[in-house]
């Protein structure tokens, strides 16, 4: 490692020819990986990637588009998806991931060649440890699908690159620019809040070294954190909004939390079980090579670098906290890891791309610990000249090649099959319905949870202000209160079989509600009925008689009503109502007055 | 606006009668006084009489009849066409007014934001006016001019240890400098405790006629027809400015000719006293190192500061001297100058002054700034043609309505808003929430937000380049502080519209960090 480094120490995004040559390359390298994912059929494949979509769509795309459709999770990948997925085509095929994250990683690329240059002194390790995380498969997969890991690990980067710029040379403007990236960090997978307090850790280490005075350490971690804290407190603002506690983040019905409970938990309550999954996970993602020799050469630098090193570890700090993020989560159990070689894999993998998250560490360490060795063959005198050209290559060898046969195993022999082979592939029964939808769908709202929607958000065809989903809030409460007056489709899980969780049995309120209803059933006929999942269409001649019954007209009834979009909350819902106190009948699991009553219901 | 008149009269002026245009002439003049100036009001004549009110401008240039037929003319008629604009906007998209209000409320935070963003970003790589240690110790006495420095002083007996320590230290000669202290007749107090103190003998005490208006600007304008230097200075009470301050204001004349003002930069030296005092602080960091380059880079017009300003003394007398209405006769006179062409830079040199410590203090000297824009807004803006035409540009002259009757008029936003705020958490009124359609809800978020981190870190920015990281731990206050200026202005206001208050100055109680033995930055 070198500590004087010849690098320029600049922050515009374009320094040098070099930058532009990465930043190009990689933009043309994103982009044949896409059309190659594209024609293989791999673009969407899981229910995340389908979710993503249609989350970024909504946005624009909705009964009430804006804000309120982020959801609870992290929502930057969803904000660079959403001008991208308001086309129709890009939405649809998925190829709106590609025009949101390729410029992303080409980025993480320059910052991570500029990292490893400034690191290393040396232009050929920067461009050695560009080429490798490049070259990963997952890396590029993650980065043309709609997905956050690259996004995450490309801001991990570019965090850690303007922590080793302050550091060398103490500019605000450095800090500032840490503090966004952690903030854009924590806005794209919840381990940023770790990244949050690491970098916190590392710029209060680095005031400690130089023994900077209290006042001068609280008003710089003042300076880092102001910034940086701005991600962390959109999250719980946003949750206490939009879900009544700050914690929604955390504790909402659809959370990983929630979600993993009904999960095996083999790793809770077990550091070293946790770190075992986690590294079995990497071994796939990061190839079993590097997983091996990352901690080695770790504790090699520790040992030879020692004193003397601080910006080094500092910057391997943040680039850990990823890594202590999800050995966190697989010992709390908010995180479940499923691979081949432990139980209880059971054919399926399940979430092993948290193998990825630190990949930039192994990739600087190993990088790092090459230089050490040429720089410290170089001192013995010109006759180790030959040696330290060979452990220098060697080192960069050993990086590329193994980014190189990950590559060609995974991407080209396997297409991809950890991917499509995984718990999170989206179930037969989504693309069923999604087909049904396409060929039979001829306008008319769909109710449904989100939960459902992913599938069918994206490939039925019906637009998404036409689907009524919990983030429509009122929409949804009324409409789960009286389907057959606003619903000509209804999606549900089949809560009769074993396929759902019990976890996702307790949290679909759809089918808790209707499935099985008799009359749910009078005025709804089935289309579709998976093991998974089942389609409804309304009758909507039965609606007609009954709103003739209770003495409403067809434009008093949004089913019945030629319109599109929503209806009005206000008065709509509780003329229905009233009609039916009128007729003296009601709805049995619902209040027959107020419009208010249902949205509690629901919640 | 003569030659507007004149061409939509000329071409239809052989078919009337002379009594007939004569009498159209009045009535548009009526309707729009804004309009048509007076001789008096198209040039600086100034008149320096002694005696009297010591009101060297004339009347249209002065706050002392505030509220005159132009500028309720020309409030009445903007209002009007906001009206109909807004008419128009509730009759094209069927919006309710309330909602098309608060519209137009958020695209002018939205303005007000893009505007400040863009001078700062314009400001940096700016820096002020350096004089370097070489230059200055290359001056010779003999070369150097006559220094007029102005010191007001009203019942600052607590201080006058301080004055006569910090001006003694200057470093200029003692027979170049001349040094006037005003004082009013009855206080002696002040008087003996300079003697005590023992102020030296080239000093010249001006005692102040028993006139009204009883303001510093009048006693400044006193003084100022006293004045023998070819440069002036004003210090106040409580001010220590950097020692080699006049060397570098004679060395940056001297190799700058075209500038007429120095502005030097301002601190606190009892910037740690409370946690008002380190907001105060915060503020005056930002608006000196971040602001004011930005608005000295674009050439607009600049508020000056009401002590340690630099001029050349042919300025002042061209600009006609202070107005002793004006309780913000700083910034009126920064507007002033450059309507006659002077031009203003920042000068690299220090002067630290007092930040009030006190709530009420603060407010009162608050108050009394912010009273002092509103009539520096309603002085320029009676004849708006005529400010263009001595500004020079539309652009200038938005840049004032940004700067001087913007700042006012979004302080008195801010308490709008916030009343709105908090009767939505406090009722969740679905009529509030109808007021903000989905883009207007959108954008009032963003600038809200953007511009609280963005001004809140700039804050710190500055703090911290000024060697104060220990103050930046009071940031999550920065909200409550703009309430509180918010609440001055609001005073101010409505001090604004009492007669009897309109010209009341409210003065600053200088030495609470001397009674508080607070003093020891300034034994350091």
């Amino acid at each position: 490692m070198s500590n004087n480094a010849s690098t320029t120490l600049r922050y515009p995004f374009v320094r040098a020819p070099l930058d532009w040559v990465l930043f190009l390359s990689s933009l043309a390298v994103g982009g044949a990986f896409a059309w190659y994912v594209y024609v293989s059929d791999r673009l969407l494949v899981m229910v995340d990637q389908y979710s993503h979509l249609a989350i970024a769509r909504q946005l624009t795309d909705s009964l009430t588009p804006g804000i309120s459709q982020l959801g609870f999770w992290p929502p930057l990948l969803h904000l660079l998806l959403a001008p991208f997925a308001a086309f129709d085509v890009l939405f649809r095929t998925g190829i709106a991931a590609p025009f949101a994250l390729v410029p992303v990683l080409a980025a993480g690329v320059v910052f991570l060649y500029r990292l490893v240059e400034g690191l290393t002194g040396k232009p050929v390790m920067g461009a050695v440890a560009a080429s490798a995380f490049l070259l990963n498969p997952y890396v590029l997969y993650y980065a043309v699908t709609p997905m956050s890991d690259t996004l995450f690990l490309v801001l991990l980067i570019i965090a850690a690159y303007f922590f080793y710029h302050w550091w060398r040379t103490a500019r605000l403007m450095s800090l500032f620019l840490l503090g966004v990236s952690v903030t854009l960090a924590s806005l794209a997978r919840f381990e940023g809040l770790f990244l949050l307090a690491f970098a916190g850790v590392a710029v209060a280490v680095r005031l400690w070294r130089t023994r900077a005075s209290y006042g001068t350490l609280e008003g710089t971690l003042i300076l880092y954190g102001f910034p940086a804290a701005v991600g962390l407190v959109f999250i719980l603002v946003y949750g206490w909004v939009f879900g009544g506690t700050p914690w929604a983040f955390m504790v909402n019905e659809w959370g990983a939390y929630a979600q993993q409970r009904s999960l095996t938990l083999p790793a809770e309550h077990e550091v070293l079980a946790s770190v075992r999954y986690l590294m079995a996970a990497s071994g796939y993602m990061m190839g079993m090579p590097l997983v091996v020799a990352a901690p080695i050469v770790f504790l090699i630098l520790a040992w030879v670098l020692r004193r003397g090193s601080g910006l080094f570890f500092s910057v391997a700090l943040l680039l850990a906290s990823p890594l202590v993020f999800d050995i966190a989560a697989l010992f709390q159990g908010s995180a479940v890891i499923y691979v081949p070689e432990l139980y209880p894999f059971d054919g399926r993998f399940f979430n092993e791309r948290y193998g990825l998250y630190w990949f930039p560490l192994a990739l600087v360490a190993v990088v790092v610990c090459g230089a050490w060795a040429v720089d410290a063959l170089r001192t013995r005198g010109w006759r180790f000249e030959p040696l330290a050209l060979f452990a220098g290559a060697f080192f960069s060898g050993f990086l590329v090649a193994n980014s190189y046969f990950l590559f060609a195993r995974v991407a080209c022999a396997q297409c991809f099959d950890t991917v499509s082979n995984s718990r999170q592939v989206s179930p037969e029964d989504h693309a069923r319905i999604a087909e049904i939808l396409r060929r039979e769908y001829r306008g008319g709202r769909v109710l449904m949870t989100r939960a459902l929607a992913n599938e069918v958000a994206v490939t039925s065809g019906v637009p998404l202000k036409e689907m009524i989903l919990e983030a429509n809030e009122h929409y949804y409460a009324q409409a789960l209160a009286f389907p057959w007056f606003f619903a000509e489709w209804v999606v549900m899980q089949n809560n009769t079989t074993p396929y759902p969780s019990s976890w996702a049995k307790e949290n679909e309120k759809v089918a808790l509600l209707w499935q099985g209803n008799t009359q749910f059933r009078y005025y709804y006929r089935p289309v579709f009925e998976g093991t998974a999942s089942l389609l409804f269409k309304l009758d909507k001649e039965k609606v007609a008689r009954e709103a003739q019954r209770l003495g409403l007209a067809a434009d008093e009834v949004p089913v019945l009503a030629q319109d599109r979009g929503g209806w009005d909350v206000r008065y709509t819902y509780q003329r229905l109502v009233d009609a039916l106190a009128r007729a003296g009948e009601g709805n049995a699991a619902f209040p027959t007055s107020g419009a208010a009553a249902p949205v509690s219901a629901t919640r | 606006m003569e030659r507007l008149y004149q061409a939509l009269i000329t071409p239809f002026a052989h078919a009337w009668a002379p009594h007939a245009r004569m009498r159209l002439r009045r009535a548009a003049a009526y309707l729009f006084p804004f309009l048509f100036p007076p001789q008096e009001a198209q040039r600086y004549a100034p008149t320096y009489q002694r005696g009297g009110d010591y009101l060297f401008l004339s009347h249209t240039h002065s706050a002392r009849a505030l509220w005159t037929r132009e500028i309720i003319m020309l409030a009445a008629w903007c209002t009007a066409a906001l009206a109909v604009l807004f008419a128009g906007a509730v009759w094209v998209w069927d919006f309710s007014v309330g909602a098309v209000v608060i519209g137009a409320i958020a695209l002018l935070y939205f303005g007000y934001f893009s505007f400040k963003v863009w001078v700062i970003v314009r400001g940096r790589g700016h820096p002020p006016l350096a004089v370097s240690q070489a230059q200055v110790r290359a001056l010779r006495d003999e070369e150097l001019p006559v220094y007029t420095v102005i010191v007001p002083l009203l019942r600052e007996a607590e201080v006058a240890a301080q004055i006569v320590r910090a001006l003694s230290s200057l470093d200029y000669p003692p027979e170049k400098l001349d040094l006037i202290v005003t004082l009013e007749e009855y206080d002696t107090e002040t008087l003996a405790a300079l003697r005590r103190a023992g102020m030296p003998p080239h000093w010249r005490v001006l005692i102040l006629p028993d006139t009204l208006p009883k303001s510093k600007p009048k006693s400044l304008n006193v003084a100022f027809l006293e004045a023998r230097g070819e440069y002036t200075v004003l210090y106040d009470a409580e001010i220590i400015p950097d020692p080699d301050q006049l060397k570098k204001a004679c060395c940056a004349f001297a190799t700058h000719p075209e500038v007429s003002v120095l502005q030097t930069r301002l601190d606190h030296y009892n910037a740690d006293q409370n946690a008002l005092t380190a907001l105060f602080n915060a503020e005056f960091a930002f608006h000196y190192d971040v602001f004011l380059p930005g608005l000295e880079a674009l050439h607009f017009p600049v508020p000056l500061s009401g002590h340690s300003v630099h001029f050349r003394t042919d300025a002042l007398r061209r600009a006609g001297g202070w107005d002793p209405y004006n309780v913000a006769e700083d910034c009126d006179m920064g507007i002033r100058l450059f309507r006659i062409g002077a031009r203003m830079r920042v000068l690299d040199s220090f002067s630290r002054e007092e930040a009030a410590s006190d709530l009420g203090g603060w407010l009162r000297q608050r108050t009394r700034w912010m009273k002092g824009f509103i009539q520096t807004s309603v002085v320029h803006l009676r004849y708006p043609f005529l400010l263009k035409r001595d500004l020079g540009s539309w652009r200038n002259v938005a840049a004032f309505i940004a700067l001087v009757p913007g700042t006012v008029l979004l302080n008195l936003l801010n308490i709008i808003t916030l009343i709105l705020l908090v009767a939505w958490f406090a009722t969740s009124s679905s009529y509030i929430q109808s007021l903000y359609s989905l883009p207007v809800l959108y954008l009032s978020n963003v600038v809200a937000f953007a511009g609280l981190f963005f001004f809140t870190y700039l804050n710190l920015v500055a703090l911290f380049r000024r060697s104060r990281p220990h103050l930046l731990r009071y940031f999550p206050l920065t909200p409550l502080y703009w309430l509180l200026l918010a609440a001055a202005t609001g005073r101010a206001s409505w001090q604004s519209v009492r007669k009897a208050q309109q010209h009341v100055w409210e003065k600053t109680t200088h030495g609470t960090h001397l009674v508080r033995d607070k003093h020891k930055h300034y034994e350091q």
